[in-house]
Parts: structure tokens; C-alpha cells; sequence
């Protein structure tokens, strides 16, 4: 290229000074100048054909010779069947996997967000005095908005679960309350009609709503003129004013509507946190402003309102900082690596069987450089090569890869990927994979064609029948390599042991019930149907003595939240007897409504005392049983039974708390698990009968098959209230298992890598072992004529490998033990360098590699001394 | 201004002009215009180089290896491009010169056999 362009320059020179010249002959042959210079330059004729003609001496040239390395490269791999197969596969695996992976680490770590100016979303918490985020008040975010000047908007938004009606069976929508700038801050635009005006969060015009795509077309049929209908949803008309688009964060939510959030009187509070909040930042405002200025504002409603805030704070996350979990954005990394590294064992393969083509090959470059070819032209002949080579996998690899990324996405737990990711092969994995077949085109391509083309002429030549590849620089190379390839593989094999060994730690872990034969659902009820608790109580009986008297049903009970899908409600409580504690202070515990025959229907276990009984009514001293970890962070060396907890009261159906109950505590239950079985969480369950709420599951335990039963539940509760919807119908089994969607994920992934890394290793080590049996057949010749046994033949080429394994063992523990630590946050119940799941991974390798020397050294044993002198 | 009548002047074959830069050469380097106006000249202007062939045929040269260029001072002290005979060139040229007289010789046999035959 440069030589190229310096010719060119040389030619410019030439051409001005052959024009001169030839200007000055015809002066001297009697022309005046300007004649003589025009004629001069007809004579020359066209100066940019000329420069054209010469520049096409040189990039012909060139392009020539890429066209001739290509076909000669292509010959080479076609007499060559197995060995480009072999290499084009391990590449198609490997580069596949790497695009696969990098589509989920691009949409989800590394495309921006699709939001205008997304550095200015921020969202906006309240900050309890011990801890950093929590939900907000009413009351608390009213002042935050009036009173702020950071921000250009702000919105509340709580979920909005609601029953539409109207159609043969009542529907649950799972849906969002929201401020009316809400979508503004956002800065989307619906696909129809129009968000929310600034005024329809105000009581009374707040009866519209916006719908999702996925609702508009599952629900509503895609009817293109949806704007302006009216639809009943909690049996209240609202106007559909809107439809979000399609492929938008807005459709890949949970969230199939929004409503407006206007704020009823009695929700007029300030010690109940029920809303997240959004806002964005006005433009030349930092996020350290933001904070500040909250931070005062905070500090003010505490000071004017210590009875609910004295303590509390406010914390500002910029949106863009927070969305991707941090378990995920690890995994993400995690299996990254993970998969370059699968990678990079490919690719150390394919260098080490290019290494024993170039042994093969080396009478064909030692001609080749006899006959002038130099040692540049062979590297870029042989790089060609790999890089066709590399080109083929890597145009495979992109099928590959799609396939699998096709595969991964539906594995990837439910909602589990943030909303804005959007899992494709869009340019940027298409740039990606691109540079991944180049890098790993040179990167098993270079060294071999270093080494090839810097072989020895004349030892090649002139050692008869042998090639010099025996020779130790090449030798050492390949171990080299082999060393390599079984350290990467030893420390993605401990990362996986790892990952499924925290795995079945995990489903080991005693989650306090038994799932089997128990299905669960929701039954959403609307406080406008049910305004006061005798209401609810009286419902919630009705809806029991039917279950009971469905046949197959051994035990139903009702709950506020199901097992693993956390508590209802955190309450600030106060154990009395003990110092006192500002209400805004206190320590808060899960807190759970049930009926009595939730601890029957889960088989949970009683440790201690009685568990809450049918007779413990409104009418009857407040009673409530504690779980395990509760009793042991509150009552340390202290008998709970007996003592009284005060938390205020749950108003059912609005976000208020009312004055604070005694609860007696009457037993102490085994932890049900709820927030992840990895988890420990102190909490406490009461009757719905003694503090009545409108949120209610339904936990039922069957004789059979539990999926048998949702007919006749559904038929028994439709009996009842034919307008009840029944939501999210799902067995306790698949609860549990869907808790470990991302673990499994992880492992599985994380297996399947460790795998192809084992696989990939095998082979490289089989190659490597059988060519150097192949190179030494004369050598194991002269060693069985002079009488070693087969044992002695088979130890000596299962000892060659295994001291190449052993090595790549000890580096690969170093790293392993170096890397594994990045895992820590993802394990449970294992130590990330855990000597068990080590060991284990190293004696798997150790006989995965011994099995892959056998094979090469049974067949040196089996060498005849008579026809391996005669190779000669 | 050309000094012969149009049509007595002959075009040479690509490969040809190769040779004669070649032959020009061996007497020493020198630049573009002089190789030009050596051919024509010794060629008493017979033969026409086109300006269009001889650079791309320079460049060529260069490429193989035959020939190779360099910044020199021309007689009137002007810096010009000189080009110079490589050793390559040198036993190239020799290569092409035989493969020319051959080629010449057979060519001349066939156009006039009875020449050869007839006269003493």
C-alpha cells in the first residue's frame, strides 16, 4: 500500500519533469514558450490516463495476486476435506455462540437507551434511615413535585392491576397507575391517539386509558378505531384516548394499560409508601443538584412532619444507571467471557492443526522460497488462507448464532431482561461478529504462518524422508498451546461446577412448604366493591366454604402474597416492653394476611406454639404468628410466645395505616421462604379476619394433579361472583422453579460453554498427541525392537500428554482461583473457590485428556518394530 | 513536432517497449524523457513511444524488479527521477534479448525464405 502510494508520488514528479524537459527541447528547436510548453503537453497526451494506467499497474497487481492466494487457498482446503471441516465447524460453534451472547450483552449493556436524552430520566426514592431506597407517600411526592426546580417533570406510578369486563369471562389486565406526564418524561409518542393531558390525573377526568399493543391487539382484537371507545374495566367506563407501539419498551412490558394516578382524599397520606416515581432532568441540572435539592426539600417535610418522616431522606438514580440489575449486567459479563474463552480454545485448536498442516506443508514452502518467494509473501499466502478459513466459520457462526440467540431469548426468565432491551442481530452484532471473524482469523492464522514460512530451507530439503517439524521450536509451540487451551478449559469448567453446584445448593434449600399438587391464583378485588372489612371477611368466607367443597380439594386457603413472590406489606413494628422508637424509625418485617388454613395447605411447620385458628376474629384479642428468622433477629434468647408486637393498622383498600395493634404472638412457624430461596426474611402472619385486605391469592392443595382442578375452581368461584376475575393461574411447582430461572439460565449456559471448551480441549489434546505418535512411529520402532513392553510404549505417550495436562491444570487453577471471585455475588452455598467443585473439574479434565491420549497411545503401543524401521 | 511521415512510424507491442527501456538502461540510469528520446532516436524515429505505455511500463519493471527508481541530478543539475538496471533486469534483459532474436530470426524465415535459400 504505501510502496504504492510512493510511486505515485514518484510519478507526478516524472510526468512534471518529462513535460519540462520536453518544453525546452522544442524551445530549442526554435517554438516560442508557450508553444512550446502546449505542444509538449500534446505530445504527452492525457496525464490522468497515464497516471491511471500506471496506478492500475499497481493495484491490479494486487488484487491479482489476493485473487490467485484465494483460489490457491481455496485448493488447499478442498484437498483437505477433514481438516476444513473440522475447522469451520469449531469456528461456526464458536463464533456462533460469541454472537448469540453478544446480542443479549449489546441490547441489554450497550445500546443506549431509546429514550430522547435518557441521561435525564432519573427516579426519585424515598430514603428510610436505614436504607438507601423505598417506596414514597402520597403526600411526601405532592411536596417533592410543587416544590422542586430540577426537574422539568415528575410522575408516580403503582400498579394498576384491573378487570375488564364485557366479554364472556371478567379479564385481568395488568396495568399501571400513573402521574399525567408519565409519558412525557419518557418522550414516546403513542401509535394512536394521544397520551395523558396534563390535567386527566385530576379526579374526575381521570377516567381514560391507554392501551398497550400487545393489549390493543390480544384484547381488542388490533381495531383501528379503538380511540374513543369506552371499555369497563373495575366496572367503571374509561375511554381508550390512546395505543403505544409496537417493538417499544412500552410493549414489552408486564404492563398491558395505563390509567391516570388522581389521588383519592382518604389516599391523601403521608406514612404509606405505595408509588415509584419518575422524573426528568431540566436541562444543565446534574444529577449532584438533584440530589441536593431533594435532599433539602426532604429535610424540610421531615422536620414538618416528623410523626411519618423524621429520619428520612431522598435518593436520585439516574434511570440509566439503574435498569439493568446487577445480578444480570454480572451474568451478562460472566457468560461473556465465558464464551470468548470458548473462543479462544477454538481458536488455539485451529492454530495447533494449521501448525501440523505447516509441518506437513513444509517441503511445499521450502520450494516455494527456493523458487523466490518471500517471506512476507508466504505469510500473506498462509494468513489468506485462514482468513478464508475464518470467513467460511464465520458465515456459518452468524447462522449459528442466530439460531441460538433464537433458542436463548424464550429461556430468558419472563420480564427478567429489562424492557428497553431488544434482543436482535442488529448492526452492531453484525459489526461484532464481523470483527470476531477477522481477530480470530489472525489469531490462529498468524503464528502458524510465522512459524511456516520461517522454516528452514535447507534442513527441510535436505532431510530425506523426515521433515524438520520434529524440530523443538515447533514442538514446544504446540505444547504450548495445549497448555493453554486446557487452563482456559479448567477455569470455565470451575466457573460452571460453581454455578451448578450454587444451583443445587439452591434447590436443596428447605423453602418451609411443600409445592406439590398446590396451585395458586389470583383473585383481584376492587376496594369499590369491597369498601370495609366485614365486606372482604364475608367474601373471603364464602369463597373458602366453596373451595372446601370442591371435590379433590384437600385444603385452600387465602392469602396477600403467594410463597417466593415476597411479603404484602413491610411493617415499621415495635415490640412493647422494649425502648421506644420514633413511628418514622422503626424496624419493618414482612407482614402477611392468610386464612388459617394456609399453614394446612402449604404443609408448613409449626416450631412453637399454636398457629392462627378460625375462633382468632375481629371480635377477639389480635394474634400473630412469627417465622424463624423473625423469633431469632428480635427475640434472641427470648421466649416470643406471649409478647406484643405494635403495628398500626392496614386500612384495606387505601393506602393508609390506621392506629397501631397489639399483636400477640402466639407461635413461631418454620420460614416460608418469599423473597428467592436464597434469601432470609423476618416476617409475620395475621387472619384476614383481624386485619382484612383486598389483595388475595388463593393457595389450593389437591389429591391429584392440581391442573386438573382449575375447571371446577374456576367454575365454583364463578358460581359465587360471576364477575370475580381469576388471574394468573399457576402451580406452586412452577413458582418455585421459575425462582431459579436465572440460576438455571446461568448454569445451563455457563454448562453448555464448559462443555464446548472440554470438547474443543479433548481434541486439541488428541491432535497433538496422535501427530507426535505419528511423527515418532520410527522412534517406537526402535523401541519395541529393542524390547520395550506395550505399557512401556503406552506410558510413554499417555505420560507426554498427561505432563502437558498437568501443566495446563496448574496454570488453569491459578487463574481459576484469580477468576472465580467474579462469580462470588452469583453463588450460594459455595465458596467460590470451593476445593470440591476444583477437584472435580480438574479430575474431569485429567480424564477427558487421558482419554483423548489413549487413543493416539494405544496405537503407538500396537506399533510393529518391522514396518515402523521400514517407514523409512 | 514529428520530424518522419505518420505512417512510417510504428506502434511497438507491449513486451517490446519492456525490452528496448531494458536495453536503454544497461547504458546507464537515466529519466523518463531521455529513455523516450533515446528509443526514438536510435530507432532513428521509427519507432513512436507513447507517453501513455511508458510509465505504466516503467512502473511494471519496477514492480518486477527488473528496474528500480531514484532521486538523481540530471546534467543541466535538475533533480529528476532516475532509472537504473537491477541485476534482476540485467540477466532479464539477457533472457529477453535471446527470446527476441529468436523470435526475429523465425519471423525473418518465414517472411523470406527464398532470400535464404537463393542468395549465396
Amino acid at each position: 500500500m504505501n510502496r504504492r502510494k510512493r510511486m505515485m508520488e514518484n510519478l507526478d514528479q516524472d510526468i512534471r519533469d518529462f513535460i519540462e524537459r520536453e518544453t525546452q527541447d522544442n524551445i530549442e528547436r526554435g517554438m516560442r514558450p508557450e508553444e512550446a510548453r502546449y505542444a509538449a503537453l500534446r505530445k504527452f497526451g492525457n496525464v490522468t490516463r497515464v497516471k491511471e494506467d500506471t496506478w492500475g499497474v499497481w493495484t491490479l497487481g494486487w488484487l491479482e495476486q489476493l485473487r490467485r492466494d484465494l483460489s490457491y487457498g481455496l485448493r488447499q482446503l478442498r484437498r483437505a476435506p477433514g481438516f476444513t471441516a473440522v475447522a469451520v465447524v469449531t469456528l461456526a460453534l464458536c463464533i456462533g455462540a460469541n454472537t448469540a451472547i453478544f446480542s443479549f450483552v449489546d441490547a441489554v449493556l450497550l445500546e443506549r437507551l431509546p429514550y430522547p436524552h435518557p441521561e435525564q430520566i432519573v427516579m426519585v426514592w424515598e430514603k428510610p434511615p436505614m436504607g438507601e431506597r423505598n417506596g414514597i407517600s402520597t403526600m411526601n411526592f405532592l411536596d417533592w413535585k410543587r416544590q422542586n426546580t430540577v426537574f422539568t417533570a415528575m410522575a408516580a406510578e403503582t400498579g394498576g392491576s384491573m378487570t375488564l369486563t364485557g366479554g364472556d369471562r371478567p379479564l385481568q389486565l395488568q396495568g399501571s397507575r400513573v402521574s399525567a406526564p408519565f409519558f412525557n418524561i419518557w418522550g414516546v409518542k403513542p401509535m394512536l391517539g394521544r397520551t395523558f393531558a396534563p390535567d386527566e390525573d385530576q379526579l374526575g377526568k381521570n377516567q381514560v386509558v391507554v392501551l398497550s399493543h400487545r393489549a390493543w391487539e390480544s384484547r381488542f382484537g388490533a381495531d383501528p378505531k379503538i380511540i374513543g371507545r369506552t371499555i369497563s374495566l373495575d366496572n367503571k367506563p374509561y375511554t381508550v384516548i390512546g395505543v403505544m407501539p409496537a417493538r417499544t419498551p412500552f410493549d414489552r412490558t408486564q404492563n398491558l394499560l395505563w390509567i391516570p394516578l388522581a389521588f383519592k382524599p382518604k389516599e391523601m397520606t403521608r406514612d404509606y409508601h405505595w408509588m415509584i416515581s419518575w422524573a426528568r432532568l431540566r436541562p444543565g441540572v446534574t444529577l449532584q443538584q438533584a440530589r441536593e435539592q431533594m435532599k433539602s426539600i426532604a429535610a424540610r417535610i421531615a422536620h414538618d412532619y416528623p410523626e411519618s418522616n423524621k429520619g428520612w431522606s431522598a435518593t436520585v438514580d439516574r434511570y440509566q444507571d439503574t435498569f439493568v440489575d446487577a445480578s444480570l449486567r454480572r451474568s451478562l459479563w460472566v457468560l461473556f467471557a465465558a464464551v470468548g474463552a470458548v473462543l479462544l480454545i477454538g481458536c488455539v485448536n485451529l492454530a495447533n492443526l494449521l501448525l501440523a498442516r505447516g509441518a506437513s506443508r513444509e517441503r511445499e514452502v521450502a520450494v516455494r522460497s527456493a523458487l523466490g518467494a518471500s517471506q512476507r509473501r508466504l505469510v500473506r499466502q498462509f494468513l489468506t488462507e485462514s482468513a478464508l478459513l475464518s470467513g467460511f466459520g464465520g458465515v456459518a457462526g452468524l447462522l449459528v448464532g442466530y439460531g441460538l440467540m433464537k433458542i436463548f431469548k424464550p429461556w430468558t426468565p419472563l420480564f427478567q431482561l429489562p424492557v428497553e432491551a431488544d434482543v436482535r442481530l442488529n448492526g452492531h452484532v453484525l459489526l461484532f461478529a464481523a470483527a470476531v471473524v477477522v481477530a480470530t482469523g489472525i489469531l490462529f492464522g498468524i503464528a502458524p504462518a510465522i512459524r511456516s514460512a520461517r522454516s528452514d530451507l535447507v534442513e527441510s530439503l535436505k532431510e530425506g524422508g523426515r521433515t524438520a517439524s520434529s524440530g523443538m521450536g515447533r514442538k514446544q509451540a504446540r505444547s504450548g498451546l495445549v497448555v493453554a487451551e486446557v487452563a482456559l478449559a479448567f477455569v470455565l469448567l470451575s466457573g460452571a461446577g460453581l454455578l451448578v453446584r450454587s444451583f443445587y445448593q439452591l434447590q436443596q434449600v428447605d423453602p418451609g412448604f411443600e409445592s406439590t399438587n398446590v396451585i395458586t391464583m389470583w383473585l383481584p378485588m376492587t376496594s369499590a366493591q369491597y369498601p370495609n372489612g366485614p365486606r372482604i371477611i364475608s367474601y373471603l368466607d364464602q369463597v373458602r366454604e366453596k373451595l372446601d367443597g370442591v371435590p379433590g380439594v384437600l385444603a385452600a386457603a387465602t392469602t396477600s402474597a403467594l410463597p417466593l413472590e415476597g411479603w404484602s406489606d413491610g411493617m415499621p413494628f415495635l415490640i412493647e416492653g422494649r425502648p421506644f422508637v420514633d413511628m418514622a424509625n422503626r424496624p419493618s418485617a414482612g407482614f402477611k394476611q392468610v386464612s388459617p388454613s394456609y399453614l394446612s395447605s402449604l404443609h408448613m411447620r409449626l416450631l412453637k406454639g399454636r398457629w392462627l385458628a378460625e375462633t382468632d376474629t375481629a371480635a377477639n384479642v389480635p394474634v400473630m404468628v412469627i417465622n424463624k428468622p423473625m423469633a431469632n433477629r428480635y427475640f434472641k434468647g427470648e421466649d416470643p410466645i406471649g409478647k406484643r408486637i405494635l403495628i398500626q393498622q392496614i386500612i384495606p383498600g387505601q393506602p393508609a395505616l390506621g392506629p397501631e395493634i397489639p399483636w400477640q404472638v402466639v407461635g413461631v412457624v418454620a420460614e416460608e421462604k418469599s423473597d428467592g430461596l436464597d434469601s432470609l426474611s423476618p416476617g409475620m402472619y395475621v387472619s384476614y379476619k383481624q386485619s382484612p385486605t383486598v389483595n388475595t391469592a388463593l393457595v389450593v392443595r389437591a389429591a391429584m394433579d392440581s391442573a386438573l382442578l382449575v375447571k371446577s375452581i374456576q367454575t365454583a368461584i364463578w358460581q359465587l361472583n360471576k364477575n370475580q376475575a381469576v388471574d394468573d393461574i399457576q402451580k406452586l411447582d412452577q413458582i418455585k422453579s421459575d425462582s431459579l430461572g436465572p440460576n438455571r439460565l446461568r448454569a445451563t449456559l455457563l454448562g453448555i460453554f464448559a462443555a464446548l471448551a472440554l470438547l474443543l480441549a479433548a481434541i486439541g489434546i488428541y491432535g497433538v498427541i496422535s501427530y507426535s505418535v505419528a511423527q515418532r512411529t520410527h522412534e517406537m520402532g526402535v523401541r519395541a525392537a529393542l524390547g520395550a513392553s506395550r505399557w512401556d510404549q503406552l506410558r510413554l505417550v499417555l505420560g507426554g500428554g498427561m505432563a502437558l495436562t498437568a501443566l495446563g491444570l496448574g496454570i488453569g487453577v491459578l487463574g481459576a482461583i484469580a477468576l472465580t471471585s467474579l462469580l462470588a455475588s452469583l453463588l450460594f452455598g459455595v465458596s467460590p473457590h470451593d476445593p470440591w467443585t476444583l477437584t472435580a473439574a480438574a479430575v474431569i479434565l485429567a480424564a477427558v485428556a487421558a482419554a483423548a491420549c489413549y487413543i493416539p497411545a494405544s496405537r503407538a503401543a500396537k506399533v510393529d518394530p518391522m514396518v515402523a524401521l521400514r517407514h523409512e | 513536432m514529428p520530424t518522419k511521415e505518420q505512417r512510417e512510424r510504428i506502434e511497438l507491442l507491449q513486451g517490446t517497449l519492456d525490452l528496448l527501456i531494458l536495453r536503454t538502461l544497461l547504458l546507464g540510469p537515466t529519466h523518463g524523457h531521455a529513455i523516450a528520446k533515446a528509443i526514438e532516436m536510435r530507432s532513428e524515429d521509427v519507432l513512436q513511444v507513447e507517453q501513455g505505455s511508458l510509465y505504466p511500463a516503467l512502473h511494471r519493471l519496477i514492480k518486477r524488479g527488473w528496474i528500480s527508481v531514484q532521486d538523481g541530478t540530471s546534467e543541466n543539475n535538475r533533480r529528476a527521477k532516475f532509472y537504473r538496471l537491477t541485476a534482476k533486469g540485467r540477466r532479464q534483459l539477457a533472457i529477453e534479448t535471446s527470446k527476441w532474436d529468436k523470435l526475429a530470426g523465425a519471423i525473418a524465415r518465414i517472411l523470406r525464405p527464398a532470400e535464404q535459400e537463393g542468395k549465396p
